[in-house]
């Protein structure tokens, strides 16, 4: 079953179209990735998502039921690019503020607030205001702000800006603990490399439209541009190849790009020629070029 | 408890909480009555304890004077038979602070009187000398005229005159009672609408420019974090309101077992700066009227204008806190709704002084101004219809404020960066 269904979601602003026939789905504890640059409709489909503001046509369910239920507002944990909280107010207070808004009493609120911030190498903070505290360490706070009742969707929009590398391992490893428990997480991000490490799926964005949508693998798959790399031994020339278009041919290893489906020719060319085969991949596109590539054409 | 409500009730909490436990929360409320009590009192002390003793040459060619001044507790006179041209060269070396100079004259014609000394005559000291002088010429010409002085100070009345407004049951009012009441009120009101107005506003920009709004209405209703925070910041406004009444009061009971009221108002320095020791009688007697008015109706009042305007102002404070992105924007926003405010304020004196003028009327209608307006003229006595039709319209007039003003703040808090015209504000309002 579906956590999460986006269905042709529309939104405009005076004469500006922010959204336009936007719909995906997200099942029960999986990770999607919103891709896009700057401007392509993520912020206001989060928006939408989480009940600030309405969309002009279309639907949001959650569970299978319509999210514009107030009351579903405490079913989703959404953690803003921009981050907001008190400077002045102490993390312990401020915590359980926020736990209350969205439902829980004050007591189990404070007592899984003590939970996550020993969890999170943060059990002396309480009595601190975020203005002593680090971009980093304010960071955790309002993570931890996010998921404190544990929503079943979790919106974090880039967690990782303004994380050292051990911090962003830290959060890395409670967002997979969270899907373990059962979440559905929305992560949208610039940065691709988290995408590949952490998402089974992405949601490609641009000018208010979704260009691609799907699993990570497939996708990779079906933007692969038939580009292989082998590397073989032996000093013999290689000779010509009518199979392939070679795209460079270093120290014995070549980048070329396979013109047939018949790969076996290419082996034999190799072996014909007298030298032996060392190793062979298949390259994949990395998400990056999926996304540049796939902008670069939207905008031709 | 409903969500919505539960949600607004912790927002109230945490509005009021934070703001209550804050340093200058406290300090201002401790300070503030304590300094205006400072200036009231301190210089009375000073007055009382200071060492301060003047010591008056009186060179009397006239010889009528001489020896009839009786030295106070800190102002001696010592009458001097020298020449004054010669004694004005030597008298600070004699010990003496000035000379009173009476030239020889006739008590028909009293001129020619001269103070001299190296400094200006100080305002208090002439108008005791001078009080003194009109007493004792006043009583030359009695006897001079035959007369009996105690006779003719039996011929002096005393008169007050009681104001009586027609009615039902016809009540005894005094203007002068009202009339303290209504500037008491409506400064107390100002200072509350702009003040606290102001809070909202700075409360509202605050989570704007942090950007905690978006974590927050993603779980609350903009609807219900506004109406949260004006709830909770007017509680502090009550509260700290409330609290300098029983802090003025309690000062007022200190100074007065410190002081000695009894005997603070028959010291001559008091009496001599009233100048009439009728109006030592006619302040008890203000003092007394303004305690004999109808406070069951005033008081109820003054918490329904002083909340019903604080709603009203706040909402559209709030509105113009979440519009805005500087502080600068804040002001030049902000001013519009300051202007009926301060209208009030100018009107008020008009309206003591004529509190069933059509202006007055007309201006403790209208819900902008009336909080301010009929609280100063309520203590003159107002018909019970006009302060039902005021209180009605002030309702209507906040609920229709906060109505819109949640449309400006619900869209307004989320817009970064952009600047935000009063056209926008219309467009948002009318969508």
């Amino acid at each position: 079953m579906n956590l999460l269904d986006i269905d042709s979601i529309y939104k405009s602003y005076s004469n500006y179209s922010a959204l336009s026939n936007v719909s995906f789905s997200m099942p029960k504890g999986s990770i999607h990735g919103l891709l896009g640059p700057n401007g392509a409709g993520k912020t206001t489909l989060i928006r939408i998502i989480t009940n600030i503001i309405a969309q002009d046509k279309g639907e949001v369910r959650i569970n299978g039921k319509r999210s514009h239920n107030f009351n579903m507002k405490h079913l989703i944990g959404y953690m803003p690019e921009e981050r907001g909280l008190y400077r002045k107010m102490k993390v312990g207070e401020q915590l359980v503020y926020l736990a209350r808004l969205r439902g829980m009493n004050a007591r189990t609120a404070r007592e899984r607030i003590m939970y996550w911030l020993e969890r999170l190498d943060a059990s002396t903070w309480w009595n601190k205001t975020i203005d002593e505290l680090s971009k980093g360490m304010s960071q955790k706070v309002q993570f931890i702000a996010t998921i404190i009742n544990d929503p079943q969707l979790i919106i974090l929009d880039e967690p990782f800006s303004g994380l050292d590398p051990i911090n962003s391992e830290l959060i890395k490893k409670e967002i997979f603990h969270l899907k373990d428990t059962g979440a559905t997480i929305l992560f949208s991000t610039h940065r691709m490399e988290q995408i590949e490490e952490i998402c089974n799926d992405i949601i490609l964005m641009n000018k208010g439209k979704v260009l691609l949508n799907g699993n990570v693998t497939s996708i990779k798959n079906s933007n692969k541009k038939n580009l292989f790399q082998l590397n073989y031994t032996g000093n013999n020339p290689l000779g010509v190849c009518n199979e392939i278009e070679i795209v460079s041919h270093n120290e014995r290893t070549v980048l070329f790009k396979l013109l047939t489906t018949n790969i076996n020719e290419v082996f034999e060319w190799v072996i014909a020629s007298g030298n032996q085969i060392s190793s062979f991949k298949e390259i994949l596109p990395t998400i990056n070029e999926i996304f540049i590539e796939q902008i670069a054409q939207q905008t031709v | 408890m409903n969500t919505s409500l539960l949600n607004i009730w912790i927002i109230i909490q945490r509005e009021f909480l934070t703001r209550v436990r804050k340093k200058t929360f406290i300090i201002t409320t401790l300070l503030a009555p304590l300094g205006l009590a400072a200036l009231i009192i301190v210089p009375a002390l000073i007055n009382i304890y200071s060492n301060e003793k003047q010591t008056i040459a009186v060179i009397d060619d006239s010889n009528l004077i001489q020896n009839s001044f009786a030295d106070s507790d800190k102002l001696f006179f010592k009458s001097v038979t020298q020449n004054i041209d010669t004694f004005k060269k030597k008298y600070k070396n004699e010990g003496f602070d000035g000379i009173l100079y009476i030239p020889n004259l006739d008590p028909a014609l009293p001129i020619g009187i001269t103070y001299y000394a190296d400094n200006e005559l100080p305002l208090r000291l002439q108008n005791t000398l001078e009080e003194r002088l009109n007493d004792l010429v006043e009583k030359i010409r009695i006897k001079n005229a035959g007369l009996d002085a105690s006779i003719i100070k039996n011929f002096r009345p005393n008169i007050s005159i009681v104001s009586t407004v027609l009615g039902e049951n016809e009540k005894q009012g005094n203007a002068t009672a009202a009339s303290i009441l209504g500037y008491f009120c409506a400064f107390a009101l100002y200072i509350i609408l702009i003040g606290y107005g102001a809070a909202v506003m700075k409360g509202v920009s605050e989570e704007k420019t942090n950007r905690i709004v978006e974590v927050l209405i993603s779980t609350v209703k903009p609807m219900h974090l506004m109406l949260g925070k004006i709830v909770g910041i007017g509680l502090v406004g009550l509260l700290q309101f409330v609290l300098w009444v029983v802090l003025a009061l309690l000062i007022n009971v200190v100074a007065a077992l410190l002081l000695g009221v009894e005997s603070q108002v028959n010291s001559p320095e008091i009496a001599s700066l009233i100048n009439d020791e009728n109006a030592i009688t006619s302040m008890q007697n203000t003092l007394n009227e303004i305690s004999k008015l109808n406070w069951i109706l005033i008081l109820p009042s003054f918490l329904f204008y002083f909340l019903g305007g604080y709603f009203l102002y706040a909402a559209l404070f709030a509105a113009v806190g979440s519009a805005t992105n500087e502080e600068t924007d804040a002001q030049s926003f902000s001013f519009p709704i300051m202007i009926p405010i301060i209208i009030s304020i100018t009107l008020m004196t008009t309206v003591i002084d004529q509190p069933h003028g059509t202006l007055a009327v007309w201006a403790s209608m209208i819900p902008f101004t009336s909080p301010i307006i009929m609280m100063s003229r309520i203590g003159f006595g107002v018909p019970v219809w006009q302060l039902a039709l005021s209180m009605i319209l002030l309702m209507v007039g906040f609920i229709f404020t906060t109505w819109i003003s949640a449309k400006i703040y619900s869209v307004g808090i989320l817009l970064q960066g952009k600047k935000i015209t009063f056209m926008d504000m219309l467009r948002w309002i009318k969508n």
